[in-house]
């Protein structure tokens, strides 16, 4: 570009005169401080106390797991606050059951009021209770998780700000039945677009003081990667198939000598020979999964992620995480593999682990405007996330 | 004088700040010598909590909303003096060592201990389960094993066959009366390729005092001495209520597990799962043990002839070929192996006769 020089040069002189813009600030990363020993500290002694007391301190030993979780993540220098309450959750749960106990003597009363006596003795009341739950529980899955993430964003505070979740569960579980249904007729070829329409609808209605976050995303800058993901993941199952049937050829060829029933009757009497060949066995199998069917995966969620927070943003702050296949295969994976073998005492570890994830892996860049934010009034929830735990699912 | 951070409560601003701190007031100011805040003492609450927070967190209702930050362990101390209502400023964390001991060692304890009243306590407690809950649960088991079986009624039948269990009832001191019912019972098993009806050959004892004969057990029994061994046999489950004390410790397993591994997996529900059922199994093989020797003392107690309970054993296990399930299934069997179970009940075929001639007639033809 010959031409470029006298141009600049022409530039009046107030202009060249104006002060460069401030180099941009280098992103800042959220910090978790909490050490693996204060928290099993912690985790231990409410699992002690939850066990002396069948179950009922579980509500305070959770609200103490997460104070201390909160309060050791920090961004720009500042500590994060979590305010619920354990009596909070406990009266939460005790809704929850209150009104499943009221939905089941509907039930019941209908089933009386239509059969009466006439009902036959194959079909016990008890199933039908049972049914009725599971029917109106599956479906209540992802509204009461929506409520369990209002709860614990209510009752969470950065620099004295509160955060919180607008929206309807009841919206959000909508979409994520929904979404779940289409998606199992497309043969999870929609799995991008579900993605992309739930996670929007949870960030957009998140809150901090009174502004909403925003999310950019779309499924079509997705899809792509998800294509490719969708066959290798295929090919990946074809190949394992392959190879079991090898291995299973192979392997009895060489044990052709025992019969079904030898193998099954040793098995059954185990030698430590026996338990040992039997683990053996799988290990391999469980090896060649976590080879070929979990990185496969893992690349995918770890595009996914990386897609996802990239694309929220909050005022004039923007989210960048560099989470890789390996990193979110140890979260997965390794996680997973450490709650079965320590038959979830473990549970500390891998919160630890996943916490410390986070701290590396989080980048936020630009910064805060305080005159842009404002503390948000009410927005308060009443009781805890009650039919999450009747649902039993979330551990933190 | 210490660092700590205010926090105005109305916008996302952290100012850095330095505590002037009396038994009066709590004062923060900034750097340039402005005061942002002026708390009496007996007004600040603090909110954090001092075992699990890293920093001591003071409001005041003077300025609602508003936070005072301080992480500095000395200071907070200092503050924790300063009235009543501070002593939670001061941090409350104990040395991780010492403390994670103690409560691995109190959990092991603990666990051991419930663990020891799951395996105890349903023997005791068993006997003080009310009857008419027993005999709901009871009746409702027995619907669930009926199915679409029928149920064999012709009077005389059924008659002969209480009166046999009733004189085991009496011998065995249980309480209560115990209830006979015979299902007409078919399963299918696939023989050279083609399907083969036959009736099942199998009696159950039932919570509350159900005992429930298939009619193939009646069918299959060479003569009423194995019948009466048998009954007495299931005679034995009913009068340790048995049934009842495995429900008892499947729940007991299965609430210390989930409080154990609280809601983490279902996986690993799953793996906690199947060691309760190799552990409800080790108690059902057992169990099956118990029943066999009260059999014994009930044929005894009441003079009827002892030898069909080992008879109709052997008998099962000829009909197999020898091949002993119970065996072949091992950890995973209800049963102990069945010649264990002829060993320890063999006996000498001296005694009354359990039935008379036309009872047996009778109990034969019960389903037809």
């Amino acid at each position: 570009m010959s031409d470029a020089s006298p141009a600049t040069a022409a530039l009046p002189p107030a202009w060249s005169a104006t002060p460069a813009p401030p180099a941009p600030k280098p992103p800042v990363q959220v910090a978790y401080d909490g050490k693996l020993g204060e928290l099993y500290v912690i985790y231990l002694r409410s699992l002690l106390l939850t066990l002396l007391t069948l179950g009922w301190y579980r509500f305070w030993g959770r609200t103490s797991v997460r104070r201390y979780l909160w309060s050791h993540f920090s961004a720009f220098g500042d500590r994060f606050e979590y305010r619920g309450l354990g009596l909070e959750l406990f009266l939460g749960f005790l809704l929850a059951v209150g009104a499943l106990l009221v939905f089941e003597g509907i039930v019941v009363g209908l089933v009386w009021w239509a059969w009466g006596d006439e009902l036959p003795a194959e079909i016990g009341m008890t199933d039908i209770m049972t049914w009725a739950l599971l029917l109106v529980g599956l479906p209540l899955l992802p509204v009461a998780q929506y409520a369990g993430w209002r709860y614990r964003l209510t009752r969470t505070a950065w620099r004295g700000i509160r955060t919180g979740l607008k929206g309807s569960s009841w919206t959000y579980g909508g979409k994520a039945i929904g979404w779940g249904l289409l998606n199992a007729m497309c043969m999870n070829l929609l799995t991008p677009m579900r993605d992309v329409s739930l996670n929007g609808y949870r960030t957009r209605h998140m809150t901090f003081g009174n502004l909403n976050f925003g999310f950019a995303g779309r499924a079509a800058d997705i899809y792509g990667r998800f294509i490719g993901f969708y066959f290798l993941n295929i090919a990946a199952w074809v190949v394992l198939f392959i190879v079991v049937a090898i291995v299973i050829g192979g392997v009895s060829s060489s044990v052709g000598s025992l019969s079904f029933e030898q193998m099954m009757e040793r098995l059954a009497n185990p030698t430590p020979m026996v338990l040992l060949v039997f683990f053996l066995v799988l290990f391999g199998f469980y090896t060649l999964v976590g080879l070929m069917i979990l990185p496969v995966r893992c690349w995918w969620m770890a595009y996914s992620l990386r897609y996802m927070v990239s694309r929220a943003w909050f005022d004039r702050l923007q989210f960048v995480t560099g989470v890789s296949t390996r990193q979110i295969w140890g979260f997965l994976v390794l996680n997973y593999l450490i709650l079965i073998f320590t038959l979830g005492l473990g549970g500390p570890w891998v919160m630890h682990r996943t916490a410390r994830l986070i701290s590396q892996q989080l980048w936020i860049y630009g910064e805060i405007d305080p005159a842009a934010v404002a503390q948000a009034l009410g927005g308060d929830t009443g009781v805890g996330e009650g039919l999450l735990d009747v649902f039993d699912v979330g551990s933190v | 004088m210490a660092g700590a951070r205010f926090y105005d409560g109305l916008h996302p601003t952290a100012h850095a700040v330095t505590l002037r701190a009396s038994s009066a007031e709590v004062v923060a100011l900034l750097a340039d010598g402005r005061i942002v805040a002026r708390w009496p003492v007996p007004e600040i609450e603090v909110v954090s909590d001092p075992w699990h927070e890293p920093h001591a967190l003071m409001v005041c209702p003077r300025q609602p909303g508003a936070r005072l930050a301080v992480e500095d362990l000395a200071y907070r101390e200092a503050l924790a003096v300063l009235g009543a209502n501070m002593s939670r400023a001061a941090p409350r964390r104990s040395r991780v060592t010492p403390v994670l001991g103690a409560l691995v060692a109190a959990l092991v304890v603990t666990v051991g201990g419930l663990a020891l009243l799951v395996e105890k306590a349903p023997d005791v407690v068993a006997p003080y389960v009310p009857h008419a809950m027993e005999r709901r649960i009871g009746a409702a088991v027995v619907t669930a094993m009926q199915g679409d079986a029928e149920v064999c009624e012709k009077p005389d039948g059924v008659a002969a066959l209480q009166r046999l269990v009733d004189r085991f009832q009496v011998a065995s001191g249980y309480q209560q009366k115990v209830t006979v019912k015979i299902f007409d019972m078919y399963d299918t098993t696939m023989v050279g390729g083609r399907e083969r009806k036959r009736r099942v050959i199998n009696a159950f004892a039932a919570p509350g005092g159900y005992m429930v004969v298939m009619s193939g057990l009646i069918e299959h029994a060479d003569g009423p001495e194995e019948l009466a061994g048998v009954m007495a046999h299931e005679m034995g489950h009913i009068v340790h209520r048995h049934s009842v004390k495995a429900l008892l410790r499947a729940y007991g397993f299965g609430l210390i597990t989930k409080l154990l591994v609280g809601g983490f997996s279902s996986d690993v529900g799953t793996v906690t799962d199947a060691g309760g059922l190799l552990l409800a199994l080790r108690h059902s093989r057992e169990a099956e043990r118990e029943a066999d020797r009260t059999a014994l003392e009930l044929l005894d107690a009441t003079g009827m002839r002892a030898d069909g309970l080992a008879r109709f054993f052997g008998r099962l296990l000829d009909e197999q070929g020898g091949k002993d399930g119970a065996q072949q299934m091992g950890v995973f069997s209800t049963h102990p192996p069945t010649k264990e179970r002829i060993e320890a009940t063999t006996r000498p075929a001296t005694g009354a006769p359990a039935m008379t001639a036309r009872e047996w007639q009778a109990l034969r033809a019960v389903c037809d």
